[in-house]
This record gives C-alpha cells, sequence and structure tokens, in this order.
C-alpha cells in the first residue's frame, strides 16, 4: 500500500506537476496502464471542477489530493475550502438527440461516476471533501 | 507522452488529422488552435485519427463536439477513426457515437465523411 500526498493551488497549471507525481507514484505502486488512465482522469476533472467553480474570489487557495492504493484499488480523496458543492448533485448531461443539441461541457463528473466504485462527498469545517475509488485488476505477484 | 497532431493533406477535399497523446487539458492548450484549423477552419469534411490516442477528458469530447456541429453548420461531417480501447469507451459512455460516425478504416471513414457531405 501506498500513499500520495499533494497540496496543489488552485491554478490550472498544477496539473503539470500533478500529472508528473501521480506518474511516478502510480508506477511505483505497479499500478497497471489502464488503471493509470483512470485513476489520472478521475483526478483531472475532479481537480479542474474544484478550480473551475469552487471559488468567487481570484486568490490563492489549498487543494490537497490524497491518492491511496491498495491491492486492485485506488482511494482518491480531493479536499478544497472552495463554496459548498457535492458533485453527486451535478445535473446528469443530456446523452441524446441530434449532434446539435449536444453540449460541450458537463461531462465531468458524469464519467468520474462511471469510472468509480465509490464516489462521495462531505463538508465539515469549511471544507469539501470528495472521495473517489477506482478499482482494477491487480497484476498478480510473481510466484 | 506530449500531445501531437498531424495533419496530411489527402488532396481528396477531406481534411485528415492523427491525434496521438492525451487529450487531456495541457494537451488540448497544445493543439486546439492548430485543431481547428485544420479541421473546421479548412470548410471540407474531416477525418479525425483517433487510433493513437491514449486518452480524453470532458474537455476533449468538448473539443470533438464543438468541431463536429461547426462543420455541420458548413455543411460537412466529421469521422472519427479508430477510437481504442479506454479513449472508444469513454466516447461511447458520453453517447459520441450516435452523431459523430467512427469508422474502422480508413477507407469506411473517407466513405462516411464524403457521404455526410452537402457540398463535394
Amino acid at each position: 500500500m501506498g500513499i500520495l500526498r499533494l497540496s496543489l493551488q488552485n491554478q490550472l497549471p498544477e496539473l503539470k506537476r500533478l500529472g508528473f507525481a501521480l506518474n511516478e507514484f502510480l508506477d511505483e505502486e505497479g499500478v497497471p496502464p489502464d488503471a493509470v488512465r483512470r485513476i489520472r482522469l478521475v483526478i483531472e476533472e475532479l481537480f479542474v471542477n474544484v478550480i473551475n467553480h469552487a471559488y468567487d474570489d481570484a486568490g490563492a487557495h489549498a487543494i490537497t489530493l490524497d491518492v491511496r492504493t491498495e491491492p486492485g484499488r485506488a482511494t482518491v480523496v480531493i479536499d478544497d475550502d472552495g463554496r459548498p458543492f457535492d458533485p453527486r448533485t451535478a445535473p446528469a448531461p443530456v446523452l441524446e438527440g441530434p449532434l446539435e443539441d449536444r453540449q460541450e461541457r458537463g461531462y465531468g463528473i458524469y464519467i468520474v461516476r462511471h469510472l468509480t466504485s465509490d464516489f462521495g462527498y462531505t463538508r465539515s469545517n469549511d471544507r469539501n471533501r470528495v472521495r473517489a475509488v477506482v478499482e482494477y485488476q491487480h497484476p498478480k505477484e510473481p510466484t | 507522452m506530449p500531445m501531437e497532431l498531424i495533419a496530411t493533406e489527402r488532396g481528396d477535399q477531406v481534411s485528415h488529422v492523427r491525434l496521438r497523446g492525451s487529450l487531456d487539458m495541457a494537451g488540448i492548450r497544445e493543439i486546439d488552435t492548430r485543431f481547428y484549423a485544420e479541421t473546421s477552419g479548412r470548410d471540407r469534411p474531416a477525418i479525425v485519427d483517433l487510433s493513437e490516442l491514449d486518452s480524453i477528458t470532458s474537455l476533449g469530447i468538448g473539443m470533438l463536439f464543438g468541431c463536429a456541429k461547426s462543420l455541420q453548420r458548413q455543411g460537412h461531417r466529421m469521422v472519427l477513426l479508430q477510437p481504442r480501447g479506454f479513449v472508444d469507451d469513454v466516447l461511447r459512455r458520453v453517447g459520441v457515437h450516435e452523431v459523430i460516425p467512427f469508422a474502422a478504416s480508413l477507407d469506411e471513414a473517407l466513405r462516411l465523411a464524403r457521404k455526410g457531405s452537402l457540398r463535394i
């Protein structure tokens, strides 16, 4: 089991640092490539969602990210001090109809729900805490 | 892997671009201006080859929808060529395949692109 803990600023360029740190951590933890893609996508969608929607001011805010790996699963926790928002209440995108009616935004949380086996939210001490679990086939240890 | 866009001029009135890497926020920032210029900016049907695309986020999906809609307004169609694995799964999950055709081969993509165009 391993734990990655990062403190990130509410700025999109932080995605680059986040990406490097995640790749290195998940590689060291032996997480399969397909699972890495899913974990990275879940984290990017949640992180971008916080940056784009959580804050009313342009000031600096700290967003903390914890990734905990266990055999066959990764648990992601993102904690921010933005306005209260439970992402599980985000409206589902419209997935039918002609091309001209399809929205160009609003798929992120829907994708996160699809990729995770558990998706939770709590609000305490004026902070949002989102928890997402990605399960995957863990490679067997060599015998 | 850095995001790459490779444009191939096919000389047959169909734009053809290949995307390689991860179409996440960083990747989109690298290629979006050129992507629109090489597709909806050319006033002709477009084939977007996704066979080497490793990952895609909701912003990437929005980029594809935006471009396909722009082409449709011009009377043209976008075709997605060979999305694979994880990318194929994410695109189908949000119903992209229902409004932007997927092609398994370049021949099929060309046929679909021409068929959908009102102006070729």
